[in-house]
């Protein structure tokens, strides 16, 4: 066993390193220090040089326009822009190329590819999700969004809910019930829609936190041409299940990183609040290291697996509920180091962001609190983490799956609500 | 980069599912625990076919030239299985005596420690806090009361930690048959390691080195134990998760098997995921085996480990209902094992505290 990068991965980490200090801004500390209104600016700027270096979608293969890095140069870039707390694109990006992209390079038609990948590139389509809706949540292949054939057209109605970034999206993928007389999984299909047109709205929701990172996206007779259909009628299932299963571990040594510089602030906190001497605190602290650790060595494991092709398709559910426990309870230790100071909760937030604060946002009472409320939402969003247990339980061991009352039609079934 | 078992090394661990298959299966490991005794000839059988205790020792002073990771997965099979069999006790001493030791001492005792001719135990404490209650005087004779001793019965000798009259810390090599040494024999809470509080009353013992002890080199002995135990531990708490998805599995109630339900399946799911955080980390400290961070890597191991087998096997006796609190079902076997475990080298708490010195201070 040993822990060290193969000398490429070091020579392309030098070239990122240097990449990024020639990229930045002089005295630069991190997207949180910023004033809010020059954030967004900076992250245009910032995909643009990421744009002009050919490091914008790296996932891809060079033929789309990609970067056609391999896999462990993939996650050397991760881990740098993630050290430097700097973005891989725009928060669309995210879902547009990591996600949309490389499913239409693996299930997309000819037309599919040529129309839409320059466009998701050079950023005329700005892409949202469309999956949760209000009555499919975890339950997702319950979802009732509903698409009929109309000539070359799909006339869409109903309801997406928890799109993140859709007030700044123009194109929307999203599952649909093509057919709702076989059984759930299997009437469902994949469509891209506009959504500069008059049957789409764009409403947001203000979170808990008192944010809007996310939108209700509502379809009234809304419209996309045939050919905007990815995968054929029916077969929406598995196109979404391609598309999910498209971060594939790049990622795996990147919690240890950005939560670990959390935890570095949280330590900080406390001496600036003075009860770093507080043996319960220092409790908490170190058992927040440790697991920091713990994450580390996880990382690197499933990095090892990532590369060798050993690894195991659980591997993102034990992460998801590794990190979202550990993001509630530090935060939590967070607003114990605050103390009675967490009850007003003052200076910079944490920008609405899902997890972590930008890098340079200050050690306020406000990012602590922000983030401990957030830390609500962890085990919720991206599949909770009961669900994840169920994965585990049934895909990592064995175990029974509960027995299922949701066979048949759908109609059936939501018609007997 | 290659954080994981190699060809080799799974090879080596299936070898020795084979035999532990033959020597240690269930009935077997409770039949030698019911005495409180090692299994002497499973024992026998580790050092003679398997080089048990020396595979991670220099081929030099007689070892196998391996890396700790072998004897970590050494160690987590014999976890898995509670096989009775004194390992890491020995691990720790051979460490002890190839570290603190002069050539004399190492060329004296090491061979048959490693043959299996003679055992030499440790407990399972920090050497200099060992030190806190044992003493020594000018001559080298040892007063002082250890809790528990695993293995105390069956050893010909023990490593201690004792204060020296002139300041520091020895380490010493105690013949468990010099007079002075009074073994307190009875139960254990760990049925399938036992052991014994031992009183040392004006025992003599042999101090290795000649001298005081470096820290650093203490360091190294009491982590080499941590790293040990911590992989025993993870295989425990492997074994223990399997045998309550087995039986969840199986048992029915409500026309269902129990492990349909979310309120069970759930209880084997956080076992699983602790043991997910846990194992790297148990790998690490043994990848880092003789390096700088070693000995804070393997507190972190421990202190990991402890807390995915305090789940696994508490979890498993809940998995189990009724039939998990009885003697002759198996999880009370691992959950003593866990509860015994969780006070070894320090309790959660003392081992965080160290956490917080060694990693938050230093971040």
């Amino acid at each position: 066993m040993e822990i060290s990068y193969p000398t490429e991965a070091e020579a392309f980490r030098t070239r990122i390193r240097s990449f990024i200090e020639s990229n930045l801004p002089e005295g630069w500390a991190g997207i949180g220090a910023l004033a809010e209104s020059e954030q967004e600016a900076f992250v245009a700027k910032w995909r643009q040089a990421l744009a002009d270096n050919n490091l914008l979608a790296v996932s891809w293969p060079v033929e789309y326009g990609g970067g056609g890095l391999s896999d462990i140069e993939q996650v050397v870039l991760a881990e740098e822009l993630t050290r430097a707390g700097l973005p891989e694109g725009t928060e669309n990006d995210t879902l547009g190329i990591k996600l949309l992209g490389n499913t239409l390079i693996a299930l997309g038609t000819p037309e599919q590819k040529a129309e839409f990948l320059p466009k998701i590139l050079s950023g005329e389509h700005v892409w949202c999700q469309g999956f949760s809706e209000p009555e499919a949540g975890s339950d997702l292949a319950g979802l009732r969004l509903k698409a009929v054939r109309d000539g070359d057209e799909w006339v869409v109605n109903g309801q997406k809910t928890w799109t993140s970034s859709g007030s700044s999206a123009n194109w929307i993928f999203a599952i649909a019930r093509t057919d709702p007389t076989v059984v759930k999984h299997r009437g469902l299909s994949f469509l891209l829609i506009p959504m500069d047109q008059p049957g789409v709205e764009v409403r947001p929701i203000v979170n808990a936190a008192g944010y809007t990172a996310f939108t209700d996206v509502y379809f009234t007779d809304a419209r996309t041409k045939v050919v905007n259909m990815v995968g054929g009628v029916g077969d929406g299932w598995k196109v979404a299940n391609t598309l999910l299963g498209f971060e594939r571990g790049i990622r795996a040594t990147t919690d240890a990183i950005r939560f670990g510089r959390e935890v570095g602030e949280l330590t900080e906190l406390a001496k600036q609040r003075g009860v770093d001497g507080d043996p319960f605190i220092r409790r908490e602290l170190a058992w927040c290291h440790a697991r920091v650790h713990a994450m580390r060595a996880r990382g690197l494991r499933m990095l090892t697996q990532l590369l060798e092709g050993t690894g195991s398709p659980v591997s993102g559910s034990y992460s998801k509920a590794i990190w979202s426990q550990f993001f509630q309870r530090y935060t939590e230790v967070a607003t114990q180091i605050l103390g009675p100071a967490a009850l007003a909760p003052r200076g910079q937030g944490n920008a609405g962001l899902l997890t972590v604060a930008h890098v340079g946002t200050e050690n306020s009472s406000k990012r602590w609190v922000d983030e401990m409320l957030y830390g609500r939402a962890a085990t919720v969003y991206g599949g909770s983490l009961q669900i994840q247990k169920n994965i585990i339980g049934e895909a990592a061991h064995g175990l029974p799956r509960e027995p299922r009352l949701d066979g048949g039609a759908f109609q059936d079934i939501t018609a007997a609500k | 980069m290659y954080f994981d078992y190699d060809e080799d090394q799974n090879e080596f661990r299936s070898v020795l599912r084979q035999l532990l298959a033959q020597y240690a299966d269930m009935e077997r490991v409770r039949t030698v625990a019911e005495t409180g005794r090692i299994d002497g000839e499973l024992w026998g059988v580790l050092c003679s076919e398997m080089a048990a205790p020396a595979l991670h020792l220099d081929e030099e002073i007689g070892g196998a030239g391996f890396s700790l990771v072998e004897t970590a997965i050494l160690a987590q099979e014999l976890g898995r299985t509670l096989a009775p069999v004194p390992l890491i006790a020995t691990a720790i001493a051979t460490e002890a005596i190839t570290r603190l030791g002069t050539e004399a001492q190492i060329d004296a005792e090491l061979g048959p420690v490693l043959s299996g001719e003679r055992i030499v135990t440790a407990p399972f404490v920090a050497l200099a806090d060992l030190a806190v209650a044992v003493h020594a005087d000018a001559a080298g004779a040892l007063t002082g009361d250890l809790d528990f001793v695993p293995h105390a019965v069956d050893a010909d000798a023990l490593i201690v930690g004792a204060s020296l009259p002139e300041g520091g810390v020895g380490v010493f090599l105690v013949p468990t048959g010099a007079a002075g040494v009074a073994i307190d024999e009875g139960d254990s809470l760990d049925l399938t390691r036992a052991g014994s509080p031992v009183r040392l009353q004006g025992a003599q013992g042999e101090l290795l080195g000649g001298v005081a002890a470096d820290s650093v080199r203490m360091d190294r002995v009491d982590a080499v134990g941590r790293t040990l135990l911590a992989a025993d531990m993870v295989g425990a708490a492997r074994e223990t998760l399997s045998v309550a998805v087995e039986y969840a599995k199986i048992r029915r109630q409500f026309n269902r098997q129990i492990g349909s339900f979310q309120g069970v399946k759930h209880l084997c799911s956080d076992a699983s995921i602790a043991i997910e955080l846990a194992h790297p980390v148990a790998d690490w400290a043994a990848m880092t085996y003789g390096q700088d961070e070693f000995a804070a890597n393997s507190v972190l191991a421990k202190y990991q480990a402890s807390e995915a087998l305090t789940v696994a096997a508490s979890n498993s006796i809940q998995v189990h209902g009724g039939m998990g609190f009885t003697w002759e079902a198996v999880p009370h076997l691992y959950f003593r094992r866990a509860a015994a475990l969780a006070q070894a080298y320090g309790d959660a708490n003392a081992n965080l505290q160290v956490i917080y010195r060694e990693v938050a201070t230093a971040a």
